[in-house]
């Protein structure tokens, strides 16, 4: 099940969210979303492209951490703080990112070339939490 | 190619290098020019198939003239491991 809501008010902010299927199937629509909240959000086309790479690979990373599956969707969200556009991934599983300086060029490193600010938080009891962020075009 | 590749769409063109490779091919050319999106995933089977490539002695090109794409190539310093053409015709003619 998709699930989109624009906007909603997440711990007191005004934020965009969507909640897709743990399946690859569904990173195209995780894109669609990261280009609609981008542009809503204020990022240029080179911020939105980043944030497209980014949810890309945070939702592959969480696909991941799963391989079974996952009973509860992955949910996306999206919202503007302090000059920049932050994005946070929630999975009631692991996000695996891969490692840094792997054989083959890894989530994590791709991440960590693009963004500053890239955070995982895991709590077995609670799953994962992923954030990172763009900085919004100056002017 | 054309489209996007991620982690669903990737294992294609994984496939097709391999198949390449299967058939004693040395010298590929990967035209990314009509592809959109490119993550992690599809940079890897690049790599893996530019290893392929060296182990006989092969060379993979990539075309390429599309920023986005072209943008994620030069930060993860592939298009110093890989050469980058503008098109069809310059890397087939090297």
């Amino acid at each position: 099940m998709v699930s989109v809501s624009v906007p909603t008010q997440a711990g007191g902010r005004r934020s965009l969210c969507l909640a897709v299927p743990c399946d690859t199937g569904y990173l195209v629509l995780a894109r669609i979303f990261a280009t609609a909240a981008g542009r809503a959000l204020g990022l240029d086309e080179t911020g939105i492209e980043d944030l497209k790479i980014g949810v890309t690979e945070v939702c592959s990373g969480a696909i991941a951490g799963a391989p079974g599956g996952l009973p509860d969707p992955l949910r996306l969200e999206a919202w503007r703080s302090d000059g920049h556009v932050r994005l946070q991934l929630r999975s009631v599983g692991a996000i695996d990112l891969g490692r840094l300086g792997e054989e083959e060029v890894s989530r994590l490193d791709l991440l960590l070339a693009l963004f500053a600010d890239v955070r995982l938080e895991s709590e077995s009891s609670k799953g994962s939490v992923v954030g990172l962020s763009v900085s919004l075009p100056s002017g | 190619m054309e489209g996007e590749v991620d982690a669903h769409t990737a294992p294609q063109l994984k496939s097709a290098i391999a198949a390449s490779l299967d058939r004693g091919t040395t010298e590929l050319i990967v035209d990314l020019d009509q592809v959109t999106f490119m993550d992690s995933t599809g940079l890897g089977v690049l790599v893996g198939g530019l290893k392929g490539l060296r182990e006989v002695g092969g060379e993979l090109r990539i075309v390429c003239t599309r920023r986005p794409i072209l943008r994620i190539l030069e930060i993860t310093g592939l298009d110093k491991v890989i050469p980058l053409y503008s098109g069809l015709a310059e890397a087939t003619s090297v």
